[in-house]
């Protein structure tokens, strides 16, 4: 990729680091250099520098950058196309519902304000877990006070 | 449960047939459950994807502020060793348009790894990301498939129409959540752990009976289907032999091949394509 052809040649705030850091210090031991890279770190800031791209690199660079937002957009377009579709369905069964039971209906438009979601409820990991699935799940026993009488 | 025991409280009232299925204009109204297995891990990028992601890293570090090792490492330590081999491995692949960081960074930790006895030792373990349950194509497993939603289809002991959604008639007291879980229990078993999103169905379906159930079972001539919307978290499915007889999980690719042309177009837009 002829960007990055020119790796040999040190980065600006490469260079300006080497320089400040240039000067060895003879007279301190290890205390005095201590100090100077604490200074160095805390009060110096080396200038990000900004790529001017010129011609054929900046064409490929540009194309890159539009390829990636056209990706993106079609997969936001695909994504939106499935929840319309399910949205549509739902709205299509409601209607449905509406025309065949009354009683339904009105149970199923109750909301209740204390909706929450469940904790189990994770959103996908890169990797997962080693354990694998609960195959084994059993729903805990309720324990139901003995009355005295 | 307390709906079971609830006729002790309705004592003054008239009597109620709780076991009478719901008839509305000759079509039984039947709750199914759509329950799904949301992915466990996220997808793999595509090739594209991962060209651009490694084109981003090398343009961010040709243009980043170098990291001022002398501050962070120790001179002459075990970490500063470490970390000047990772950077002449980013510098050698900053060169190489094949070779991203992460890849050249990867080789080198394994070098690493392979030399140093205490790392070994405190080798974090991960899960990977093809399972067991893929390489043996376990459509029962639900460590299957772990990028995309698993639905569970259950079969009916006939052969028409064998596989669909776990349905069951919605009986004449009830609301439709209601006999989706009693349902989802009575077929499927409780050893699961099940979250019904809410009141609402997320689609339908209406279909005939054929004419030999009609004169077995008159009363109704078809079924409306309203499909509820659940989620599983730990278990898994018990047939009970009776009204179903197998089960299996299947992403939605997978479904056409287990039940009918009309019933997958029926039911393909409530489900998640990923």
């Amino acid at each position: 990729m002829s960007l990055f052809a020119r790796t040999g040649r040190l980065s600006l705030s490469r260079q300006q680091l080497l320089r400040a850091a240039a000067p060895a210090p003879v007279t301190g031991g290890s205390g005095d250099q201590r100090l100077e890279i604490i200074r160095r770190v805390l009060f110096e800031q080396p200038t990000r520098e900004t790529p001017n791209l010129e011609g054929e690199a900046l064409q490929q660079h540009e194309t890159i950058e539009r390829a990636w937002k056209l990706h993106q957009n079609q997969e936001r377009e695909r994504r939106n196309r499935e929840l319309e579709k399910k949205f549509r369905k739902m709205s299509a069964a409601m209607n449905e519902l509406e025309k065949t039971s009354d009683r339904l209906f009105k149970a199923a438009i109750v909301k209740s304000r204390h909706i929450t979601f469940p904790r189990e409820m994770k959103i996908p990991t890169e990797t997962p877990s080693p354990q694998g699935w609960n195959h084994d799940y059993t729903p805990p026993v309720e324990v139901v006070p003995a009355k005295s009488s | 449960m307390l709906g079971k025991g609830a006729h002790l409280s309705r004592s003054f009232a008239t009597s109620i047939q709780a076991r009478a299925p719901l008839i509305s204009s000759n079509y039984r109204i039947a709750s199914g459950i759509v329950l799904s297995r949301t992915p466990q891990i996220t997808r793999d990028s595509t090739p594209f994807e991962k060209a651009y992601f490694d084109y981003s890293e090398k343009l961010d570090r040709q243009s980043a502020i170098p990291l001022p090792a002398d501050f962070y490492f120790k001179k002459g330590s075990l970490a500063e060793r470490r970390w000047k081999e990772d950077e002449a491995a980013r510098m050698k692949a900053m060169a190489d348009p094949k070779l991203s960081l992460t890849e050249a960074v990867k080789e080198t930790q394994v070098k690493q790894e392979d030399a140093d006895v205490t790392t070994q030792m405190n080798k974090f373990e991960t899960g990977s990301r093809l399972s067991e349950a893929d390489k043996k194509n376990d459509i029962k497993s639900l460590n299957r498939a772990l990028q995309r939603t698993l639905y569970l289809i259950v079969k009916k002991p006939r052969d028409q129409h064998a596989w669909q959604f776990p349905q069951g008639a919605v009986e004449d007291g009830e609301y439709l959540h209601d006999a989706a879980e009693r349902e989802l229990e009575e077929e499927c078993g409780k050893n699961m752990d099940v979250w019904f999103v809410g009141r609402q169905p997320v689609g339908h379906y209406a279909y005939k009976f054929p004419e030999d159930h009609v004169a077995k079972y008159p009363g109704a001539t078809g079924a409306k289907v309203f499909f509820m919307k659940a989620h599983v978290f730990a278990g898994q499915c018990n047939p009970d032999n009776k009204e179903v007889v197998d089960f299996a999980w299947v992403t939605k690719d997978e479904l056409p091949n287990y039940v009918s042309p009309e019933y997958f177009n029926a039911v393909k837009d409530m489900l998640s394509d990923l």
